[in-house]
């Protein structure tokens, strides 16, 4: 099991050196231009303002000079500047990636209900309680993100003014001392409890609406396993040894359903952390997603490669936290031998 | 009662084909098919309620120039931004236009989309995943290093990445989608493929001399086209949906297109005209729950755990 983390471990490198290549191939094969990105049309009338620019970026290099130059610069966890913001791309990261994180983590945590859900539905396979879980399992994976967040809006905040809609904290409010970049974690050992509402009060709306889309696939599968789990013989063993319902299902029915559902849970966490370019733009929160849209959209290269690395990195380390995840939770897997 | 009927003519039928000689094979078959696709469908409401809906979207894609009581792009200065009447069903927008309309002739372009999409994105990673299962080796390494690396983005960051460095147009955006869509197939078909490939048959048509071309479509493809095409067929709504989460970031079609991503889009400018974004979303919404109520219903069909023996 160490080898085999290890060696997953070790492949990290390669895995990043790839997609930093697709990242970079793919942001300049495009018929787009970077520098009237950047300088705007005006600009190409000037050729000097053009090559003073190209030189500065190294545009005038050729390309495999230009992607060795980044490569070396990853190395020493130089992410280059971006050319919107003018600022290291690793110091708008470090802003960006905690919101996200915050984000994701509080939209995982309200979809955890989807494993108690999807376990009931399997108590009550092919009854009334299975139908209407499912029923709201599918709606929740089929209704457009960007749909329900307008919709959420317009109810809680339009209508009803009860949560804001936009950013992390209410307008003139200090941001909480920086300790771990979570606004409401930072606000709340800091003891600043005006802040500890009012990011929590931002925090609510956006993070229902992911929950909502991730709850669905969390549904279906603690549904489906445990569905699987209580056709098994051992389940027909413990029954016929004469023990109680809640018992079966408590004590061996669980423990072989934690595995898929911890996978499919980690997976989904994995998605929130590295898909929420919707939400975050509907909400103007301040994370990734955003982030990566405006770089996407203005052709910030720079920007675009350090998200796309920053975004493999999470999905690699959250793959790797998975497959050890196993380890620990399945005997099975923990005593074979590789 | 309809249905009773039928079961019992089929029967018959089925009784009189396997006693005469004259009717060995396709008959019983066939007609035992059709009662079993009846049976799935009265025990599967939702996959019959799912594929009514489909049904009425092509119907309302074909006929919306018929159906429709506006011109979708007919702009009638008067009535802007008017909320939802017996004029306009679902409201006008901030150019007069009749949302009820344009949410009609929406179908025109995202179920087109949704289904050449798919479509595309399954031959691809089919023929991939069947190149690379069939043949190992260096292809089979190259090919799934790549789908690994494309599976380390998420999918609608690499989508708008594409998108945006192309240009905005519905091609481009489909492009950009095909190429985060396609990998999830050559895995699934690879799979499929290796185990196929060692089954007796492969190894008998190899043995009497048949060549690799012909085994991997005459024998290996006919064993891998169903659950490819269902699971192609179930996918179509998750296209449609990325599709119109690309239009409503402005990467798609244009702003004056009637297409239900970018006039959700359009509506969210203006929280109080709330009929703007509300219809068109409802438009992307019940296609895509279709697609899913009948995924739902074949993904338990083909999983044998599911499978239901009572009556």
């Amino acid at each position: 099991m160490l080898y085999y983390i290890l060696r997953r471990v070790l492949l990290v490198p390669f895995m990043l050196i790839g997609i930093s290549l697709i990242a970079f191939i793919l942001s300049h094969s495009v018929p787009a231009d970077p520098v009237n990105a950047a300088l705007g049309e005006g600009a190409l009338a000037k050729p000097e303002l053009v090559k003073a620019y190209k030189e500065h970026w190294g545009l005038d290099k050729s390309l495999p000079e230009q992607y060795l130059v980044y490569i070396g610069n990853l190395a020493r966890g130089d992410l280059g500047t971006s050319i919107i913001s003018r600022r290291a791309v690793g110091e708008d990261l470090g802003e960006a990636l905690p919101a996200t994180f915050e984000l994701a983590t509080a939209a995982i945590l309200i979809s955890l209900l989807g494993v108690p859900l999807g376990i009931l539905a399997a108590l009550n396979h092919r009854k009334l309680p299975d139908g209407l879980i499912r029923l709201f399992s599918l709606l929740g994976s089929s209704v457009p993100v960007f749909w329900l967040a307008y919709i959420a809006i317009f109810v809680f905040y339009t209508q009803l003014s009860w949560l804001p809609a936009t950013d992390r904290l209410d307008t003139g409010l200090a941001t909480p001392n920086r300790i771990s970049g979570f606004y409401s974690l930072d606000a709340l050992l800091g003891g600043r409890w005006d802040a500890l509402g009012s990011s929590l009060r931002h925090l609510l709306l956006p993070a229902c609406v992911l929950a909502l889309t991730t709850i669905g696939t969390i549904i279906r599968v603690s549904r489906t396993i445990t569905i699987d789990v209580l056709q098994q013989e051992y389940m027909r063993t413990a029954h016929s040894k004469g023990l109680k319902g809640g018992h079966v299902v408590r004590g061996h029915a669980l423990p072989n359903i934690l595995v898929p559902v911890v996978t499919v849970i980690s997976l989904s966490y994995g998605n929130l952390l590295s898909g929420t370019v919707l939400t975050e733009t509907i909400f103007s929160w301040p994370g990734l997603g955003r982030y990566a849209f405006q770089s996407a959209t203005k052709l910030d290269f720079p920007a675009i490669m350090g998200v796309s690395i920053a975004v493999a990195l999470i999905y690699i380390t959250i793959n790797l936290i998975v497959d050890s995840l196993y380890a620990v939770l399945d005997p099975r897997i923990r005593t074979k031998p590789n | 009662m309809k249905l009773e009927i039928d079961d019992q003519t089929e029967k018959s039928l089925e009784l009189n084909a396997t006693n005469s000689p004259a009717y060995t094979g396709n008959l019983p078959l066939r007609v035992s098919a059709w009662r079993r696709s009846w049976q799935f469908l009265g025990r599967n409401p939702l996959t019959l309620l799912g594929l009514l809906i489909i049904l009425a979207w092509i119907i309302i894609a074909l006929a919306a120039p018929l159906i429709a009581p506006y011109s979708p792009i007919a702009q009638i200065f008067k009535d802007r931004n008017k909320p939802p009447d017996s004029i306009h069903l679902f409201g006008t927008d901030e150019l007069g236009r009749d949302i009820f309309s344009r949410v009609l002739y929406g179908a025109q372009l995202s179920l087109p989309i949704g289904f050449i999409l798919i479509l595309l994105a399954s031959l691809i990673g089919t023929i991939v995943g069947l190149v690379s299962g069939f043949f190992g080796g260096w292809i089979d390494e190259v090919m799934m290093r790549l789908t690994d690396l494309i599976f380390a983005f998420p999918t609608i960051i690499l989508a708008m990445t594409i998108a945006a460095a192309l240009g905005r147009s519905v091609v481009n955006s489909v492009v950009a989608i095909l190429i985060v869509w396609w990998p999830a197939y050559a895995r699934t078909v690879r799979s499929v493929v290796l185990t196929i490939k060692t089954q007796d048959y492969v190894l008998a048509a190899r043995a009497v001399g048949a060549k690799s071309g012909r085994i991997m479509f005459r024998q290996i493809f006919p064993n891998i086209l169903g659950p490819v095409l269902v699971i192609t067929f179930i996918d179509i709504g998750n296209g449609i949906l990325i599709f119109s989460g690309l239009s409503f970031l402005g990467l798609g079609p244009k702003p004056t297109d009637a297409e239900w991503g970018v006039m959700t889009a359009a509506g969210v400018s203006n929280l109080d005209a709330w009929w703007r974004t509300t219809f068109p979303g409802l438009a992307i919404a019940s296609v895509v729950l279709a697609f899913n109520f009948i995924g739902d219903g074949l993904r338990d069909l083909l999983d044998p755990r599911f499978r239901q023996t009572e009556r």
